[in-house]
């Protein structure tokens, strides 16, 4: 998904280093980053908040936060129900960041 | 201060946390409170051993939310049939749900710093508290995308897609919390779509990272 949304806005993606050319996309990966960690680190999500709220405005963190809880979703389903991708581009695209070496469904 | 949050995604918050307090399809109120208070728990801690639930639910059921919650179960095929075979593929299949939604609200809330939403709020602001309706499934098929059963004809639509549709108010409950997060359905197929604020590429970043952390290979 990340590829294809790239390609049609002409913006380069390299997978096996989460590199996407966009200017803000540092501070999206690390936001993204803190929020996902386990252990609640009120500060470091203060930092990461004011971060994104000052690169770009307090509307596009929330949505980031929507986003961040979206995926907090949707990999819970996909392992609790034990969904295996069926598209190949995408089993590519999972070899390409590495996603392998999660791969556990029996 | 709290920052905004837009109306449609706020009401689907509050839509979800009433959801999770209220009687399911095959778990009453009482039981989705308390594997609601085990899912955030253990999203918490990392770890995927229970809190006590002081027996408002079965064992087998309050571990694997506790372990599904927990943020990289590694979970297998032969787990989730012990775990069947203990509370049905049904209730399983509601517990996914379950788990899945509650680590979203859970999230977002804590990301954006909100206050703490008290379970006991919820439930005195009227939650529906009767047992589960135990509506009868859909005509179900052995799939090959998921371990789980689905609505027939299987294997048509993406996995995680079908993976929620032999319990309809399940599967309901999550797209709709989706359409609000993240993208509604009838513009997935648009790369280019956006509310104004994040582009697809942006989401699609953040997604990815997501499933990084969660060592998601899906």
């Amino acid at each position: 998904m990340l590829s294809w949304s790239g390609k049609a806005h002409g913006v380069t993606v390299d997978l096996p280093t989460l590199t996407v050319g966009v200017d803000h996309a540092e501070v999206l990966l690390e936001f993204a980053r803190v929020a996902t960690s386990p252990a609640g680190d009120d500060d470091e999500l203060v930092r990461v908040r004011t971060a994104l709220v000052e690169a770009l405005g307090e509307s596009v963190m929330v949505d980031a936060a929507a986003v961040v809880a979206n995926f907090e979703m949707m990999t819970r389903l996909a392992e609790g129900t034990g969904s295996v991708l069926h598209n190949m581009a995408s089993v590519r695209a999972g070899t390409a960041v590495g996603a392998d070496a999660f791969k556990h469904h029996g | 201060m709290a920052p905004t949050v837009r109306p449609d995604l706020a009401a689907a918050h509050e839509r979800t946390w009433t959801s999770l307090t209220s009687a399911g399809t095959w778990f009453s109120a009482k039981e989705r409170r308390a594997l609601t208070r085990v899912a955030i728990a253990a999203m918490w801690s990392g770890s995927a051993e229970p809190v006590d639930t002081s027996a408002e639910v079965s064992d087998e059921a309050a571990r694997a939310a506790a372990r599904l919650a927990s943020g990289s179960p590694h979970v297998t095929r032969e787990w989730y049939e012990s775990v069947r075979d203990a509370i049905g593929p049904l209730a399983f299949v509601e517990l996914v749900g379950l788990v899945a939604v509650a680590s979203a609200a859970a999230s977002f809330g804590r990301t954006l710093g909100l206050p703490e939403i008290e379970l006991s709020d919820v439930e005195s602001s009227g939650a529906n508290d009767d047992g589960p309706s135990r509506i009868d499934p859909p005509e179900l098929a052995e799939a090959k995308w998921n371990w789980v059963p689905v609505a027939a004809p299987a294997d048509k639509t993406a996995a995680v897609v079908q993976a929620l549709t032999a319990v309809p108010a399940t599967f309901d409950e999550l797209w709709s919390l989706a359409d609000a997060q993240y993208i509604p359905d009838a513009e997935m197929v648009d790369p280019k779509w956006t509310r104004g604020t994040l582009t697809r590429v942006d989401m699609e970043l953040i997604a990815t990272r997501v499933s990084f952390s969660r060592e998601c290979h899906y």
